[in-house]
């Protein structure tokens, strides 16, 4: 494909003896996808994989970068995942892993802006273990713009959220995708979500352990 | 002010330091309640110089309390590999290679350090007395290899992760063809006890068994108490005591798929006894080779009747948790018990007759009553 931005050649996921994905190629160019699949049909394995949590067989280049293999340090500063349902030690504090995920990444002025339009500041600075699933929920969320992201990946994003925090996320979310050039986003969700279609770039189907375009 | 190394300073020792102290905190009472809380407070430092002392004029003792500081050592990197496999610590495994190599190695350094400090402060004291009583090369040596290990575990985790060891490792690799392999009925408990935490069983088998060879090696009290081997076996069941409430939580999974099985009542009580023996098997040796040989050998069916007597008692009091033996103070209590029967009135030989033959009968008691519960919940099923 012309002017992809990332690029998957001949990826394989097993667990044992078990294969889960098979996508012998696929790419794609810089927009904002949608990623389904049935329960168990393997889009949190494939996000992760791209998110370079998961080890496989094959390779994933990025551009500019190039293999995630071969690029390990800038492909994972350049892509940001936030899990469908986050865990964290808990003895650590909301403002331990915002330090460190900033240290990590690189500052990012949206992530301060979703932090205070989400309420984070309100309780970052208590342990982990005291948050709600939907407190920790909007954390990873903001965790998930440090730096400067080329490929963000949002696996489930809105379940646990509230109806106004999924309301402010959104408006945020299309606002900072239409203002940046480079940016590639797969989101993965059960719900029905009305996307513009002057936002929307296309939907994928996780089915068979491959990839399918709708 | 924060520098750039405070965060990850900070989430390494939260996500790891932190959880292995809470993690080894019995180990660490049981080892300054041996070590300073059964001693009167005058007798400290004197029994401390001496028993540095030995150490270093001791090749072999030298040698094993050295492996047991690296041990130690090495537990804390076993523990983080096992800690970066943990679903919570996922982000760190997956953003550690965005931060500065230096940063990284100097933080990990750092969660080494900590976790490794109670080891590190009684090696200072080694040390020390080493230097003044003119042991220059070993207190340097036992120095220089604590903080070697520590530098290279810091090293290799700064630089993989723990990667090295948890992806496409050959280490894992042979561990896991270890694990799928078919295994005997009999031969799985050992898989259970030994690999199943991460090797730390093992660990604390290597570690019993270095102190227990150091106590009959330095001490050399049995030569003017006879009771003293004996007593030493008890002390080291006591140290298995994890191994042994191991083998029960074993078994008991294990008696309830035996059901199942057509093994013989004796059978699978020999089992139990097989599981045991081989479980102190190298105490028992060790006992064999050093004391009971040289005080005579009509002290050795005396020792194994009373250790292993005593063992068995205890497994199966454990087996009938209703009785006075309850999960934790029990065994300690029954032990200092019996060590106490003993010392006042040297009934060796009958004592370990009555608690082998008492270890048979609570055993098929408690055989007979599990299947008299079974056959009534089926009945009520009816």
């Amino acid at each position: 494909m012309q002017g992809a931005l990332l690029e998957i050649r001949n990826l394989v996921k097993e667990y044992g003896e078990i294969s889960i994905l098979d996508i012998p190629s696929f790419s794609i160019a810089k927009g904002f996808y949608l990623i389904q699949g049935e329960n168990g049909a393997g889009k949190t394995t494939f996000l992760k994989i791209l998110a370079g949590i998961l080890p496989y067989r094959g390779d994933i280049i990025l551009a500019p970068i190039g293999s995630e293999k071969l690029n390990r340090i800038a492909y994972r500063k350049a892509v940001n995942f936030a899990e469908a349902e986050p865990i964290y030690p808990d003895f650590l504090t909301g403002n331990d892993l915002l330090s460190f995920f900033e240290r990590a990444k690189g500052p990012n002025f949206r992530s301060r802006e979703l932090s205070n339009a989400l309420g984070v500041p309100e309780y970052s600075g208590k342990t982990l273990k005291t948050y709600s699933s939907g407190m920790l929920k909007k954390l990873s969320l903001v965790l998930s713009w440090f730096g400067n992201p080329r490929l963000l990946l949002l696996d489930e994003s809105l379940i646990t959220l509230d109806k106004e925090s999924i309301a402010i996320f959104l408006e945020l979310l299309i606002k900072w995708f239409k203002e940046d050039e480079h940016l590639l986003i797969l989101f993965s969700t059960h719900q029905v979500i009305n996307f513009d279609e002057s936002i929307l770039s296309g939907i994928f189907k996780v089915e068979n352990k491959t990839l399918n375009r709708i | 002010m924060e520098t750039d190394l405070y965060p990850i300073k900070r989430v390494l020792f939260k996500v790891l330091v932190l959880p292995f102290y809470l993690r080894m905190s019995l180990f660490y009472f049981l080892i300054v309640y041996f070590g300073f809380g059964l001693l009167h407070p005058e007798q400290i430092p004197f029994f401390h110089t001496s028993l540095v002392l030995g150490i270093f004029q001791d090749s072999r003792v030298y040698s094993i309390m050295v492996l047991v500081w690296i041990l130690y050592d090495i537990r804390f990197f076993f523990y983080v590999q096992k800690a970066l496999k943990k679903p919570e610590n996922e982000f760190l495994l997956c953003l550690a290679p965005c931060f500065n190599k230096n940063s990284l190695f100097l933080s990990f350094l750092i969660s080494v350090f900590w976790a490794c400090l109670p080891f590190t402060l009684y090696l200072f004291f080694t040390v020390y007395q080493g230097f003044t009583h003119g042991f220059w090369f070993a207190s340097g040596f036992f120095l220089g290899i604590h903080f070697l290990v520590q530098y290279l575990m810091a090293y290799v985790l700064s630089h993989n992760y723990g990667e090295l060891f948890v992806r496409n490792n050959w280490l894992v690799g042979i561990t896991l063809w270890v694990l799928n392999r078919k295994k005997s009925p009999f031969s799985a408990f050992l898989y259970y006890l030994f690999l199943n935490r991460k090797f730390m069983l093992l660990i604390t088998k290597i570690i019993s068994l270095a102190l227990l060879f150091f106590s009959l090696t330095i001490t050399k009290i049995w030569v003017f108490d006879e009771k003293v081997p004996v007593l030493f076996l008890i002390i080291a069941m006591v140290i298995h005591y994890s191994l042994v409430k191991e083998i029960f939580y074993f078994d008991s999974k294990w008696q309830e798929y035996l059901r199942n099985v057509p093994y013989s009542l004796s059978r699978r009580y020999w089992e139990m006894v097989g599981k045991m023996v081989i479980l102190f098997l190298p105490e028992i040796i060790l006992f064999l080779v050093f004391p009971v040989s040289k005080l005579g050998y009509f002290m050795i069916p005396e020792c194994i009747l009373i250790g292993l007597g005593t063992l068995f008692l205890y497994y199966t009091f454990s087996l009938m948790q209703k009785f006075f033996m309850n999960k934790n103070a029990g065994p300690v209590f029954f032990l200092f018990i019996l060590e106490f029967v003993l010392n006042l009135y040297s009934l060796w030989i009958w004592m370990g007759i009555l608690a082998w033959i008492s270890s048979i009968i609570l055993y098929f008691t408690h055989y007979y009553s599990f299947e008299g519960k079974a056959e009534k919940s089926e009945f009520e099923w009816e």
